[in-house]
């Protein structure tokens, strides 16, 4: 059933504001549910977007050996990750304004904004600042392949790389959509999340030794609105990670009829899963110690396995991910 | 004559006398109006080859019959111009004529002798490539192919006074001809077994060859046209080579020449033979994966600026190669619609290598000639000194490294699609194969969106790290102009890359014998047979305007409390006092990590010294430490010592026959031509 | 409902090959116990589906007896020998993580090739887990190989013993009570002549690394 134009709008614009006016809350959820695992209070939940707001009423400082790659990096790959938004089925399908792009856009469109960022981090010419972005760049670069063969194992069965095609797939089989080859596909993916979004045991965002960071090394030279579009950014990738693996793995609950009443319970579906998968990543996170550095190249390897044998299990037991 | 040929001949004609121009040149100006002869004779041959391309051919009929009078005289050269040799001549004459217009300032700035020779080797060397992209027999294509190799071998020596550039040159020279004895040999076999010389006449009678002949002639023209692609392990001549020669020569060696390889390839192995058995598909796959990954590793690990973009030649090669290989395997399992989807990302990957890496390599010559020098430790902070350069470089980088809106991006979109693909085929290991090489693609691209981090974040990011940096001038704006005819084919064609594709679909059509639609606009590869409706799921601009929109609400953002003051201060320095640029990240530290996870592909020799560099008590804290690490190239060690020790020891062997007396010769000689003359009666010669 | 059984006896039996594949990137002994425990825990819950899908008992009495001794007593004696042998932690091997686990995927592989093929009985649905268990065993094999402690080559044989294990309820809805019985048994022996045998070496030489055995080449 194909919607007018007008709803599809809508709907769009909803899905934006969605992953955009969520996404903070998400993070103080994660933090403040972490928080309390470890014995401590946490964060009030408005807190993020307190910091966003008083961020973005700052001026940036800029080195003096910054260029205009400094710049213009923010606002790059920030909008670089809002462009993935409309590749996800949130919550209607098909997804609104047809179909533009595949999940290997959405790949296209990580690297894009992990690439500027990782420019910007060597402009200013500071040590910290080259080895966030080595080491963020290398982690990209390993991560490249688990997802690309993740895209095949969710998409082989349903003959397309479209998010949308896979979910309407899950939600036209219910149940019958569970098979041991989705559970090797979507393990495979939650340690990709964990490697392309950098939480533990990948990266400590919390981190105060330059050393030991990834991601916060990268950013140390910014301030003021520049480090409010980074910080928006990032905690928006993480809720389009999750919400592409809510997507695949668990899509029941998208609504796939365009009435009102249905639409908004999808939408609140959503966001219930949203929620709960962040709490189940920070109760991951605060179980878990920072690993060492080169340990991640061994991640990336098993989760190449696990993609990889979720694709050859496929003969093996049929049904398919 | 039609306006096709008329076009050919203007564009032919104008490249020989910019040719004849540049050798005779004295003074400044006619090297200057030599270079802009052969761009616009290059222009030219673009619009030819658009025209043969959307309709018609330059037929060489009445080639193959003696005696018969040539309808013009275009024909009469032996020229042929099918839809495949037009898309080649498409996309060597793009990238050559903003080669050539940007080699106008290139020579004047950065080349201090010999500027004549250069000029005209370069008209020639254009000339030659144009040729052998329209050579309608194998006679006039062996002639081209080796002027080709030999023009382009006197540039790479054009500095000789340098004895590394004459052993680049050397190596290149050797290889170059044992490859093109390669081609000689599948040609000869091709010819003697159908008794023909044209390609029409080969590809009719190639068909009902033994099958044994046919793959003889595949090993022998993929050794012969891959070691001029520089497909590994016959790679070896090209990270030498490339370095070598002035900048704008390596840039259409890079760009433009080593295409001439897959068109080879594609020539012999899909026009004139029509695909094959499947363990042809599978080899070329494997090369291919293995270029793209070697390729892309060894790039990483270099520090000389064109040698990081020689081995990244290498990578696209590889991925190139990926492309043909999967088209010859959906041929081979009777999907020809696949086939061209396979093939219409190698072919468009063609044209992007040739734009993206024209670009960066002028990129680089342009920073090679303001430094003095090709190290990468050596450079930084040249965005400030060349920011029109920089900005090119910064274009061509991200469309190497496959990232949207560019267009590198949209045919390494079009080569996973047709990976993915396989999953409709039904074929388990073509499955399993090509879902190995789909992740050896995101690698190898990942990995190259690193090393171009390296490249543009060392060379024109942060503080310069010497003191030519610092004093770098800014580059010619005939440089910089070229760079930007380039740039915006890599940003057209990533947004709209149905305008390639458009123009593919006749080589398509031709190659796969698929009913590729006109218009091969993204949705067209029509009769796909995955269920997503027949068409493919992409538009590169949706995918721009949902980026600018991004950077709309970036900017709403931005301004929302309104207009920001501009603050600039000093770098975060972690309480340093005043870090230095000598404490900057440098390229040998930036490859660093991945040069220990691939631990067992470098095998690196690391050596790390220290020193006390003060008196006590100071000792602790202050030591002089130096580390270095090198890589030796193992693919390089275990392919040519042997071959080289073969070949000294079959030439020992030979030289028995060196008995230095003149009767000795004669009774060679004499030998010889009884020989030949028995042969020719054995095979059939003029009965008595 | 019988449909859903069978659905969860295939992801349960993935389970147990994705804990094998874990276990190959573990670097300390504990965690790669740990792994064991789960993948005989996931183990003894396919076996009890088997149980529900063909109303077996004796099958449940197995499904049962795996949870309790493999994934319980077992891990406990296994990790009472690490801590009481004082020996380093740590997983020494020959082969390199990442080369385990790329091994690990060429297992899959290559049980996938030849095993695929093979439906012994048409009629048992479950046909499907042979290549699995295969695999297990082959990778609990790998990790034989590959390890140089003796404690973590027990580990190895434990997961080839599952591999075993798996491969006999897949095609004959359990090898027959008794027979696993006597093999759980057996099991239990073998841990416990390991430890002992693990004691003895440790007082005698005062380390438990197989590679010391090198000493006996000539």
């Amino acid at each position: 059933m194909t919607a007018s134009v007008p709803a599809q709008l809508v709907a769009f614009v909803g899905e934006y504001l969605l992953v955009l006016g969520l996404s903070p809350l998400l993070l103080a959820v994660l933090g403040r549910v972490k928080a309390r695992t470890q014995g401590r209070v946490g964060p009030p939940l408005l807190q993020p977007y307190r910091d966003l707001w008083k961020l973005i009423g700052k001026d940036a400082v800029y080195s003096k050996s910054a260029s205009w790659v400094t710049r213009y990096a923010p606002a790059i790959s920030f909008a670089a990750l809002l462009a993935t938004v409309p590749l996800i089925p949130w919550f209607v399908l098909p997804s609104p304004l047809g179909t533009f792009g595949d999940l290997i856009v959405l790949v296209g469109l990580l690297a894009l904004s992990r690439f500027i960022t990782a420019l910007a981090a060597t402009d200013a010419g500071s040590t910290f600042g080259g080895m966030g972005s080595t080491r963020e760049m290398w982690m990209g670069a390993l991560a490249e392949p688990v997802f690309l063969l993740v895209i095949f194992a969710f998409g082989s069965p349903a003959g397309s790389t479209q998010a949308g095609a896979i979910a309407a797939r899950g939600v036209s089989l219910g149940i019958a959509y569970a098979s041991p080859p989705l559970l090797l596909a979507i393990v495979a993916y939650v340690l990709l999340l964990l490697v392309e979004t950098g939480r533990l045991p990948i990266d400590n965002s919390a981190t105060h030794l330059e050393l030991t960071m990834v991601h916060e090394a990268m950013v140390l030279e910014y301030s003021g609105r520049d480090l409010a579009l980074l910080e928006w950014g990032r905690g928006f990738k993480l809720a389009i990670m999750i919400g592409l693996l809510i997507a695949l793995a668990a899509p029941w609950g998208i609504s796939t009829s365009w009435t009102l009443a249905l639409v908004s319970l999808a939408v609140g579906i959503v966001v219930i899963k949203l929620l709960g998968a962040h709490v189940l990543v920070s109760r991951l996170e605060a179980g878990v110690a920072k690993w060492r550095l080169f340990r991640v190249a061994d991640l990336t390897t098993l989760a190449v396995v696990f993609a990889f044998g979720s694709l050859a299990l496929t003969y093996v037991v049929g049904g398919g991910a | 004559m039609n306006l096709r040929e008329l076009l050919l001949l203007v564009s032919l004609a104008g490249l020989s006398a910019a040719t004849v121009l540049g050798f005779a040149s004295r003074r400044p100006v006619e090297v200057r109006a030599s270079f802009l002869l052969g761009a616009l004779s290059c222009a030219i041959t673009t619009v030819q080859s658009v025209l043969v391309l959307l309709g018609g051919t330059l037929p060489a009929s009445s080639l193959g019959l003696p005696g018969t009078v040539p309808a013009s005289p275009v024909l009469a050269l032996g020229i042929q111009e099918d839809p495949l040799s037009a898309f080649f001549l498409l996309v060597v004459s793009v990238s050559g004529s903003a080669i050539l217009l940007a080699s106008v300032g290139y020579a004047e700035r950065y080349v201090p002798q010999r500027r004549g020779f250069l000029a005209g080797g370069c008209g020639l060397f254009v000339l030659t490539m144009v040729l052998v992209c329209t050579a309608g027999t194998i006679f006039l294509f062996l002639v081209a192919w080796e002027a080709m190799t030999l023009v382009s071998y006197f540039l790479v020596i054009h500095d000789h006074e340098d004895a590394e550039s004459r052993e680049a040159g050397l190596v290149y020279l050797v290889m170059s001809h044992a490859a093109t004895g390669a081609i000689l040999v599948s040609f000869l076999l091709l010819a003697t077994a159908t008794g023909s010389t044209t390609w029409e006449g080969i590809a009719a009678g190639a068909g009902g060859l033994p099958p044994g002949v046919r793959d003889a002639v595949f090993l022998a023209a993929l050794v012969g046209f891959g070691t001029k692609a520089a497909m590994v392990p016959f790679h070896s001549w090209l990270p030498d080579a490339h370095p070598a020669a002035p900048s704008n020569v390596s840039a259409l060696m890079s760009g433009v020449m080593i295409k001439l390889g897959i068109f080879g390839l594609l020539r012999v192995v899909l026009g004139l033979l029509g695909g094959g058995p499947s363990w042809w598909a599978y080899t070329i796959l494997a090369l291919g994966g293995v270029s793209a990954l070697a390729g892309v590793l060894y790039a990483i690990v270099q520090h000389n600026l064109k040698r990081l973009l020689a081995f990244h030649s290498i990578e696209n090669i590889g991925i190139i190669l990926l492309g043909v290989g999967a088209g010859l395997l959906f041929q081979n399992l009777g999907y020809p619609a696949l086939a061209a989807l396979a093939l219409a990302a190698a072919l468009l990957h063609t044209w992007n290598h040739a734009l993206f890496k024209s670009l960066l390599f002028l990129g680089a010559g342009a920073a090679v000639g303001e430094t003095g020098t090709r190290d990468l430790e050596r450079m930084g902070g040249l965005i400030r000194r060349m920011p029109g350069v920089a900005l090119g470089f910064f274009v061509g980088a991200m469309a190497i490294s496959a990232l949207p809106p560019f267009n590198g991006f949209v045919s390494e979109w079009l080569l996973f699609q047709s990976f993915f693909a396989a999953f409709s085929t039904g074929s388990v290991t073509a499955e399993m194969t090509l879902s190995i090489l789909a992740a050896v693609l995101a690698l190898t691209s990942g990995l190259a969106a690193y090393c171009f981090v390296k490249a543009f974040g060392i060379a024109f990011l942060a503080r310069p790290r010497s003191q030519q940096a610092e004093l770098a001038g800014s580059p010619p704006s005939s440089l910089v102009g070229g760079m930007g005819i380039l740039a915006a084919f890599c940003l057209a064609l990533g947004v709209a890359p149905v305008l390639a594709l458009d123009l593919a679909t006749r080589p398509l059509r031709e190659l796969t014998g698929a009913a590729v639609g006109s218009g091969v606009s993204l949705s067209v590869l029509s009769n796909l047979p995955n269920g997503s409706g027949g068409s493919l799921p992409l538009a590169p601009g949706a995918v721009a305007l949902l980026l600018g929109a991004g950077l709309l609400v970036a900017w709403a953002v931005w301004r929302i409390r309104g207009a920001p003051a501009t603050v600039v201060g000093p770098m975060w320095d972690c309480g340093l006092d005043a870090p230095t640029p000598r404490m900057e990240y440098t390229a040998t530290g930036y490859a660093q990590p991945v040069v220990r996870i691939f631990e067992e592909f470098y095998r690196p020799i690391e050596r790390s010294d220290s020193a006390p560099a003060l008196r006590p008590p100071w000792i602790v804290l202050a030591r002089v430490r130096r580390y270095t690490v090198e890589i030796a190239e193992p693919i390089r060690a275990w392919v040519f010592p042997p071959v080289a020790s073969g070949i000294f020891g079959l030439a020992r062997r030979m030289s028995r026959l060196q008995s230095g007396r003149i009767h000795a010769y004669l009774a060679y000689i004499f030998v010889t031509l009884v020989g030949l003359l028995l042969l020719v009666r054995a095979v059939g010669g003029p009965a008595p | 409902m019988i449909v859903l059984a069978v659905q969860a006896l295939d992801i349960s039996a993935a389970i147990v090959l994705v804990t094998a594949w874990i276990s190959l990137i573990h670097r300390r002994i504990e965690a790669l116990v740990d792994t064991y425990a789960i993948q005989s825990g996931a183990l003894g819950i396919t076996a009890g589906l088997v149980a529900y899908q063909y109303q077996a008992p004796d099958i449940y009495v197995l499904a049962g007896l795996t949870i309790v001794v493999n994934a319980i007593v077992l891990p406990w004696l296994l990790r009472r020998v690490v801590r009481n042998l004082g020996v380093s932690r740590m997983v020494n091997m020959y082969a390199s993580v990442r080369a385990s686990a790329l091994a690990g995927l060429a297992i899959l592989l290559v049980s996938v090739w030849v095993v695929g093929g093979i439906t012994p009985f048409a009629e048992v649905p479950s046909a499907g887990l042979l290549p699995i268990s295969v695999a297990v065993l082959l990778i609990g094999f790998f990790l034989l190989i590959t390890r140089r402690k003796a404690i973590t080559q027990v580990v190895g044989l434990l997961v080839m013993n599952n591999g075993i294990f798996l491969a006999g309820i897949a095609l004959t809805y359990g090898l027959g009570l008794f027979v696993e019985l006597g093999l759980a048994a057996n099991l239990l022996v073998l841990a416990i002549v390991a430890r002992i045998f693990l004691e003895r070496m440790k007082e005698s030489f005062d380390h438990v690394d197989a590679d010391a055995l090198r000493a006996l080449e000539g």
